[in-house]
């Protein structure tokens, strides 16, 4: 579970990024992020795992704040950036190790999980090459296989899709769902409404920093009593949103 | 030449950045602010100023030393020879990134520009850099060198033509040869094994041209010439000349530059340079661009047996991970290796050797007639250093902290991580495990450094054990210490957004800020030396003791401060 009390976080001190956002993301549920470009999706999703300090507020991960019980709480998610940063002159398999050990799996389940994760996602031919090596998916992919190496109870994931070929997207979606009807928490943001519409069990709308909703795309369709697809609804509620001086928000 | 001119533009300002970027770094904070146009123009002043004077005090010091032998003609023939030598050097070490190696390549030919538009404005963009470098070694020396022998005015009309012909001939001789290598051999495709043997290769000509000089008698150097004075040397100059004709018509034509026959060698200097430059641009037009393509594409590397797997997956303690992770970096990452690992290891070896070919060629130099190495070893055998320890702690203090500068930090900064820096903030690791694994690598190699300069001063000097690990501890501790300095620096203002590794090793805000709080150090603890002194009539005893006691309280309160703020640095720094 991922708590976020009155959360807010600006760069400039001037116009918040993340502004006074609360939000509770269940076990057992996939959250989508969506918002337009700009809108604070990623500082969001980097104040969660405490790449980002918030500037007022508190995030706890199943109970333990990221800030004062930072280990605890960096035990319990894995988190997938929507740039493939890693070290690139390690090898991939040097990588997997190296999250194996600072997560602590065991080696008989890293060997197991490696084998089946790389198989998953394409990669077992490629894990005795260094990472420079390999395109953005590839990179995505062994950051995927390394994100699950732990067996993380809070899956985060930043755009998750972009690079990916169809068949590791279609994987993934699958591993998500399979993830949230374990009771795990699977929180990601995404640009592609479609995937939202299909993958997510509550949706979070972000502009200007502000959540402007939280629910399922049916209470979306619902509040508008409009039985039109995901885009349009978002669109119409992003531009009620800026049209309104951001006063038409509902969040749950 | 429309598109041609349109290509150079970017190509021009991309040379500019290349040139300034990593010299000034930049912060995160401040990625959208343009980098200050005073401080290049500073930093390109400083270099020509430095070049040019160096180059103007050894044209002025061999000029006078080869007029007293009647040869200050050789001079012109020294500079047509160096001249293309280094073209040579630093065409190659210039082209083969430039022309092969940089990611811009890519965009640059998917443009509807015809590709022999495309290979000039790239041999263009190579040769000025080469042409420029050349010339600041060469031309101050050879406009000081008409100056001393009191050359006539046509000398300097002539010596501007002269540094062309001396230096765009070899340079399209030595493009020739760059793509005819990269076209049909393999060897400097893999850019990482070029880096790191170019790096290595630019380091030990320094390095010899050190040691050669070192061996030179510097007394009386700019007096007789040394060895380019001596009749033998002068022979094999005027005859190796002779194997480069556009040096050989360029030197005649400056040596004859009060004559008529000057015009008739810049002639043929001249048609000798087009001839080259013409040949250049008609390979270069059938093979670059084959040569750029045939550059790209994966490694492929050996498949994993589930045996194979099993044992690189084996598991290990955070610490051993982290650690293990730090030194496949500086391994495999030619820019981290050169400036630490290789740096480290080969600089006091090197500097070792150079004392001691100075001490040894040195003649006597007290009144009982024996050399530096000599006196030292009879002042060690009778035991008169224990008076002196506090000397013996400043001059080994300073020079640990000199030598445990750049490469030492750098061997353990934060700013190597770049943006995979987020890594390191959102595992589940203790701040203080992945600190200590962080610097563990400077403190090993800090380690072998000092332990090979104990070994070769105790060789060198007999030193008595009891000496010898006073030196070693002083030097340990002064390192130690400044390493302490570098990291706190480096967490304070890391630069994780550097989009060329040598960025993050080269000319880094905690480079420079620790480099002048060497000073600072060095001069707190003379002065605190000088002061004791004072103050106890000249105990020396307790003056070693105080400065020892310093240096001590300095390493111990750098690492209260690393303890305290580590945690708070590491959260603040934002990615």
């Amino acid at each position: 579970m991922i708590e976020l009390k009155n959360v807010s976080k600006s760069y400039d001190g001037k116009k918040n990024a993340v502004d006074n956002v609360t939000l509770t993301i269940r076990d057992g549920e996939i959250f989508g992020f969506l918002g337009p470009n700009g809108a604070g999706k990623t500082t969001a999703l980097k104040l969660i795992t405490g790449l980002l300090l918030p500037d007022t507020g508190s995030i706890a991960i199943d109970g333990f704040d990221i800030e004062k019980d930072a280990i605890e709480a960096k035990r319990r998610f894995a988190f997938v950036p929507d740039n493939p940063e890693v070290f690139t002159r390690l090898k991939a398999i040097e990588y997997l190790r190296f999250i194996g050990d600072v997560y602590g799996v065991d080696g008989d389940v890293r060997k197991a999980r490696v084998d089946e994760l790389s198989k998953k996602f394409g990669i077992a031919d490629v894990l005795n090459q260094q990472i420079k090596t390999f395109s953005h998916g590839m990179q995505q992919k062994l950051i995927l296989v390394g994100a699950l190496l732990h067996d993380p109870d809070t899956w985060i994931l930043d755009e998750p899709m972009t690079g990916l070929d169809p068949a590791s997207s279609f994987t993934l979606k699958t591993m998500m769902r399979e993830y949230a009807d374990a009771g795990k928490t699977v929180l990601f943001s995404t640009h592609i409404l479609d995937v939202a519409e299909k993958v997510c069990d509550r949706l979070g709308i972000i502009d200007e920093g502000k959540l402007i909703f939280v629910g399922t795309v049916n209470e979306l369709r619902a509040h508008y009593q409009d039985d039109s697809s995901l885009e349009s609804l978002f669109l119409r509620l992003v531009s009620d949103t800026e049209n309104a001086s951001h006063g038409a928000s509902f969040v749950e | 030449m429309k598109h041609y001119l349109i290509l150079m533009r970017p190509l021009w300002s991309e040379m500019l950045a290349n040139t300034s970027r990593g010299m000034i770094s930049s912060r995160k904070k401040n990625k959208d602010k343009p980098r200050s146009r005073v401080s290049t123009v500073f930093l390109f002043a400083f270099i020509i100023v430095m070049f040019s004077f160096y180059s103007v005090m050894i044209g002025i010091g061999l000029t006078k030393a080869l007029m007293v032998v009647g040869a200050e003609d050789l001079f012109i023939r020294i500079i047509a020879l160096a001249a293309p030598v280094f073209t040579l050097i630093i065409g190659i070490l210039q082209a083969i990134p430039m022309l092969y190696h940089e990611s811009s390549l890519e965009s640059l030919l998917v443009l509807p520009v015809k590709p022999s538009t495309i290979t000039a404005a790239k041999l263009t963009q190579t040769l000025v850099p080469v042409f420029l470098l050349t010339t600041l070694l060469c031309y101050p020396s050879l406009i000081a060198h008409g100056i001393v022998s009191h050359r006539p005015w046509g000398y300097y009309v002539q010596s501007i033509p002269f540094m062309l012909y001396v230096t765009v001939a070899p340079f399209a001789l030595t493009m020739i040869l760059v793509l005819v290598m990269m076209r049909y051999t393999k060897w400097a495709r893999n850019k990482d094994r070029f880096q790191l043997i170019t790096s290595i290769v630019m380091i030990l000509l320094i390095v010899s041209f050190s040691l050669f000089a070192n061996m030179q008698p510097s007394d009386d150097f700019f007096e007789t010439g040394g060895i380019f004075s001596d009749p033998a040397t002068g022979a094999l100059l005027n005859r190796l000349v002779k194997f480069l004709p556009t040096s050989a018509f360029s030197a005649a034509m400056l040596i004859n530059a009060d004559r008529w026959s000057t015009l008739l060698h810049s002639l043929i200097a001249c048609g000798l340079n087009v001839v080259s430059v013409g040949l250049l641009l008609v390979i270069a037009d059938k093979i670059y661009i084959r040569g750029v393509l045939g550059t790209k594409g994966g490694q492929s590397a050996k498949q994993l047996t589930s045996k194979e797997a099993a044992r690189k997956l084996t598991p290990r303690s955070a610490y051993r991970a982290i650690l293990n992770k730090e030194w496949i970096l500086l391994l495999r990452t030619p820019a981290f290796f050169t400036q630490t690992i290789f740096f480290v290891l080969l600089f006091p070896v090197i500097m070792t050797a150079g004392f001691a070919i100075g001490f040894l060629e040195s003649p006597g130099t007290s009144e009982m007639g024996m050399n530096t190495i000599e006196y030292l070893r009879f002042w060690i055998m009778t035991g008169d250093w224990k008076h002196s320890i506090w000397i013996i702690a400043l001059i080994v203090g300073g020079i640990a902290t000199f030598f445990s500068g750049t490469a030492l930090i750098s061997a353990s900064a934060i700013s190597r991580q770049g943006a995979a820096f987020n890594i390191s903030k959102r595992i589940p690791v203790p701040i203080r495990t992945q600190v200590l694994a962080w610097l563990t690598p400077g403190i090993l190699l800090m380690t072998v450094i000092w332990i090979i300069i104990t070994i070769a001063l105790a060789l060198f000097l007999d030193l008595p054990l009891s000496l010898a690990l006073i030196v070693f501890f002083i030097a340990i501790v002064n390192s130690y210490s400044m390493q302490l300095l570098g990291f706190l620096i480096d967490m304070k203002e890391p630069s994780l957004t550097w989009s060329n590794e040598i960025e993050a090793v080269k000319n880094t805000r905690s480079g420079l800020v620790s480099s002048l709080g060497d000073f600072a150090y060095i001069g707190i603890s003379v002065g605190l030396a000088f002061l004791v002194r004072s103050l106890t009539s000249k105990n020396d005893l307790i003056v070693a003791i105080v400065v020892i006691a310093f240096y001590v309280a300095v390493a111990i309160l750098l690492t209260f401060l690393v303890k305290r703020t580590a945690r708070n640095l590491f959260q603040t720094i934002e990615l």
